[in-house]
């Protein structure tokens, strides 16, 4: 599997198919491994990117500078070395703000833009910024499971999930603990409408952090429809890929068919 | 009041709290009713819309002549449930309340969020059968007042009893106020419980709690719960007993409501 050296960092990457490209941009504590599910279920014609996070997974390099612009100018990068001028956009809670942040600051290279269990776009409440409970899930890999489980509740404990539990708690401590505060400022609101990017909101019917009133809002603050999806939890790209696909290349025909008409 | 009609019969329940949060269904145990959760309830009221129900046999429910099985009533919670469109919610149940809410985890797991359960048992091994044995003999020789004096050592700790014991006698009279044949009814059913094979099929991460003194369902039945369920942690409350959400109020609101909202944020 590739890196590829972007900025300061050399980042490491899962892809698959050819075509038009769709970058996915993975939650905290989580990893490129969370877009498994999406990218084998990608048809012909598309080009699937999944990439590890500043001080995420296995992607080398400082992990000191933790700010959502910052966040952003990793994924332009990114793009930037694999010679990707143009890309559809799709990420998952913390990933989510990084899409939304980057489409803020560089809408004309974004095709459309799919947040999935939307970050706080008012900034997330101090209520959530827990750093001993963050200290305590690396400390005790089984409560971590328990914790990363509660936001994939419908996923089955088979290998990929253990997996995907492996590779999270093997994450820095200080990665983790850094985007908390990143998330607390990053408060764009309204602004999210003026990048006149094709978007869409989806979320699961029975997420406790990022759903209800929360997706919302972040539905509202860029201006696009919320599709919440039943019965699953904070990640439908793990929960319930099948229909999490279709969704996605459903909207995204539609998107394109738009662009032509322009 | 509100009562609902489900799986043929009446159940009384009350929903409380934050309409726009996660549901939590709090399941009470034999012999008490919904007044079980008074002291809890205030812990979790500002971010959970919490529901509160009497099992079938218990409290302001129909009392049908029947032997009320974990079964029958996990049976009823999802039919209590499905008319009440709570598809998905997180659990917390004591004793054969925590029996109930494990069956009904281990049936319906992609209805389950997370589940907390204090003095539960995952089968009536033959010592519980014979200590709920004498509470049937004891009450067909003296009535639910004798009932009362043989159950108290079980339920309540030995360090909550020393220092409440005189507290407690009000509720030997109180006792004598249902009728003999419906707590047989309840206690019959408890002792129909068997969900060993079923301890794998529950997804959700699960708290499972136990007095250290609880001589009732003493910690080695939770600490089996908690081997078998794959996602569950064992937590035990030093000098409390069976009756562990009674006798120290505070201190379980806290862990079961720290463990569903830690759970829910951490991994942000």
């Amino acid at each position: 599997m590739p890196y590829v050296k972007a900025g300061d960092l050399n980042v490491y990457y899962i892809e698959s198919g050819e075509g038009v490209p769709i970058v996915l941009i993975h939650g905290n504590w989580a990893n490129s491994s969370w877009w498994e599910p999406v990218l084998e279920r990608l048809p012909d014609g598309w080009r699937g990117l999944a990439y590890d996070m500043r001080g995420r997974g296995k992607t080398e390099g400082p992990d000191t500078d933790y700010t959502m612009p910052q966040l952003a100018s990793d994924l332009r990068a990114f793009c930037d070395a694999l010679d990707l001028d143009k890309a559809h956009l799709v990420g998952h809670s913390l990933g989510s703000a990084v899409a939304m942040q980057f489409a803020l600051e560089s809408p004309e290279r974004v095709l459309s833009l799919r947040v999935l269990a939307p970050a706080w776009v008012d900034g997330m409440p101090h209520a959530y910024n827990s750093p001993e409970g963050q200290r305590a899930i690396k400390e005790d890999k089984a409560l971590f499971g328990m914790a990363l489980k509660a936001l994939a509740p419908t996923v089955p404990d088979d290998a990929y999930w253990q997996r995907l539990v492996e590779e999270g708690h093997e994450q820095r401590l200080d990665a983790a603990l850094r985007n908390l505060p990143a998330l607390m400022d990053w408060r764009p609101g309204d602004r999210l409408r003026e990048t006149g990017v094709p978007a869409l909101v989806i979320c699961g019917e029975n997420d406790p952090l990022t759903g209800g009133a929360n997706a919302e809002r972040a539905a509202e603050a860029l201006g696009v429809s919320l599709i919440v999806l039943p019965g699953v939890g904070h990640s439908p790209n793990i929960e319930a890929p099948d229909r999490f696909v279709e969704l996605l290349l459903e909207h995204i025909s539609q998107t394109v068919s738009t662009e032509h008409e322009k | 009041m509100p009562r609902i009609r489900v799986n043929g019969i009446e159940l009384f329940y009350e929903l409380r709290g934050n309409v726009d949060g996660p549901t939590v269904v709090f399941v009470n145990g034999l012999l008490t009713d919904t007044a079980s959760w008074n002291g809890h309830l205030p812990y979790f009221v500002e971010r959970y819309c919490c529901l509160v129900y009497d099992c079938r046999g218990q409290g302001q429910s129909d009392k049908p002549d029947e032997v009320y099985e974990t079964t029958l009533h996990t049976a009823d919670l999802a039919a209590l449930l499905d008319a009440l469109e709570i598809g998905y919610a997180y659990f917390v149940g004591l004793s054969n309340g925590g029996a109930a809410v494990l069956d009904y985890a281990a049936c319906h797991p992609e209805r389950v969020g997370a589940l907390a359960v204090a003095g539960a048992y995952p089968y009536v091994d033959t010592i519980l059968r014979v200590k709920l044995t004498s509470w049937i003999r004891a009450m067909e020789a003296g009535g639910s007042p004798l009932r009362f004096d043989v159950a108290l050592p079980w339920v309540w700790g030995g360090t909550f009893l020393k220092q409440n014991y005189e507290a407690l006698l009000p509720f030997r009279e109180k006792g004598t106020n249902m009728p003999i044949e419906w707590a047989m009814n309840l206690i019959k059913g408890a002792m129909v419980h068997d969900i060993r094979d079923k301890l794998g099929a529950i997804q959700a991460p699960t708290l499972v709690i136990v007095g250290e003194e609880d001589v009732l369902t003493p910690p080695k039945l939770s600490r089996y719960i908690a081997e078998g369920v794959p996602n569950a942690r064992l937590h035990v409350m030093p000098e409390i007993g069976h009756a562990a959400a009674l006798e120290d109020v505070e201190g379980f609101a806290r862990t079961v409501r720290d463990f569903f909202t830690s759970i829910e944020r951490r991994a942000a």
